[in-house]
């Protein structure tokens, strides 16, 4: 029962409740990266990770600080300062510790912290109030899901540089219409669940 | 007068948030589903802005350079938590339907850019700023939320204008949003060109 629980869980995050299509969550840097598949790759694995640390990180301070102390009013606040304040650690110790990497990478703070996929992840775990194995398999699948539907899109999107789109559709708005028929065809994945 | 008209057209057309500098999209789409959503969130957006970025022009100088962006970031969100318990104590049916994308605003490219506008700024110029890009968003989630209420779920501010059969379901979900806000940028795209052409010719 307790597995049933977290595989739904796990499927509906990459698939029915995918946090791009379902909820528009990192939807900006997902179609500025999705330009090309290497972009996109980057994107989505900086995302995946950010998005597994962010769900457990969201239980963590549920369970420690906001529900002791109640003061869920201030949650949103609270998860802005712990999350945003980890990014930028993070980046600073990566580029201390090993520069190369961090040049390789070359991923700056904003692209990470100014990502709604973070905080909304973040928020998305602490409202459906998940134990920490769910908050563990939510974290880790979302995150999977993001970087699927990134790479899918970007392949998507190098055909649409070949194909002949008229001049006032060329570029973004273009994209944006085939991301709304992927999402749509995300919305094909509504009723699988376990239980 | 003329100069406040400058401004306005500045920055609902020329340098549109949503349409021209894509800032602020995951809470823009989902919250234009309908028309109360949409303008409360479009103006709940702009006092955040003026007011965030006014305390960042005054705290500017005082902060290090090192913190400087997360301690916006957490600035911003306070106001955002404060709009977000007003809004839940006056208005406690939208808690649903804002629920997780208000505190979004504090992290979308939308406040990173008030931020970034007010910073090394003086006050009068960080409000407007701020104002600037909160008055291009709340343009553009005011026509959004008003088509998709109206047609995907045929009333306005719940008041039934188009029988229910006649309503098109698709409009109101994450996808009617993207598809859309492509159309609007296609269309906006367009006329931008087209004004540009024109003043050429003359």
């Amino acid at each position: 029962m307790r597995l049933l629980s977290l595989l739904s869980i796990a499927a509906g995050a990459v698939l029915a409740e995918n946090i791009i299509f379902s909820n528009l969550l990192g939807i900006t840097p997902f179609l500025k990266e999705s330009r090309g598949i290497r972009p996109a790759l980057r994107q989505g694995v900086t995302t995946a990770f950010a998005s597994v640390f962010a769900s457990l990180l969201s239980w963590l301070l549920d369970t420690l600080i906001i529900r002791p102390a109640g003061i869920e009013y201030l949650r949103s606040v609270v998860f802005v300062l712990v999350a945003v304040s980890g990014v930028k650690l993070a980046e600073v110790m990566i580029s201390k510790r090993f520069p190369k990497l961090s040049e390789k990478l070359d991923i700056s703070f904003s692209l990470v912290a100014a990502n709604t996929a973070l905080l909304g992840v973040m928020l998305l775990a602490s409202e459906r109030s998940y134990t920490f194995f769910e908050s563990l398999f939510f974290g880790v699948f979302a995150g999977l899901g993001y970087l699927a539907v990134c790479v899918l899109f970007a392949s998507v999107r190098e055909k649409l540089e070949y194909s002949d789109t008229p001049g006032f559709l060329e570029g973004l708005p273009i994209a944006l219409i085939t991301a709304a028929l992927v999402a749509l065809a995300f919305s094909g994945f509504a009723g699988i669940k376990f239980i | 007068m003329k100069k406040l008209l400058g401004y306005i057209k500045q920055s609902v057309v020329d340098k549109n948030s949503a349409l021209v500098l894509l800032l602020g999209l995951c809470p823009l789409l989902m919250m234009s589903s309908s028309l109360l959503t949409g303008l409360v969130s479009g103006a709940a957006a702009m006092i955040v802005l003026v007011l965030s970025g006014v305390v960042i022009s005054l705290l500017g100088r005082v902060i290090p350079n090192g913190i400087k962006d997360v301690s916006y970031m957490v600035i911003t969100a306070f106001f955002v938590a404060i709009c977000e318990l007003l809004l839940f104590a006056f208005l406690p049916s939208l808690r649903t339907a804002l629920g997780i994308y208000l505190p979004l605003i504090t992290v979308s490219g939308l406040a990173f850019a008030a931020a970034e506008r007010a910073d090394n700024a003086t006050v009068g110029a960080a409000a407007l700023g701020g104002l600037s890009l909160g008055l291009g968003y709340f343009a553009v989630i005011f026509i959004m939320s008003f088509i998709r209420e109206l047609f995907g779920n045929g009333t306005l501010f719940g008041f039934r204008i188009i029988p229910e059969e006649y309503a098109i379901r698709l409009i109101t979900t994450p996808f009617g949003a993207l598809f859309l806000f492509g159309i609007f940028v296609a269309v906006f795209r367009a006329v931008a060109l087209r004004a540009e052409k024109g003043e050429v010719e003359k």
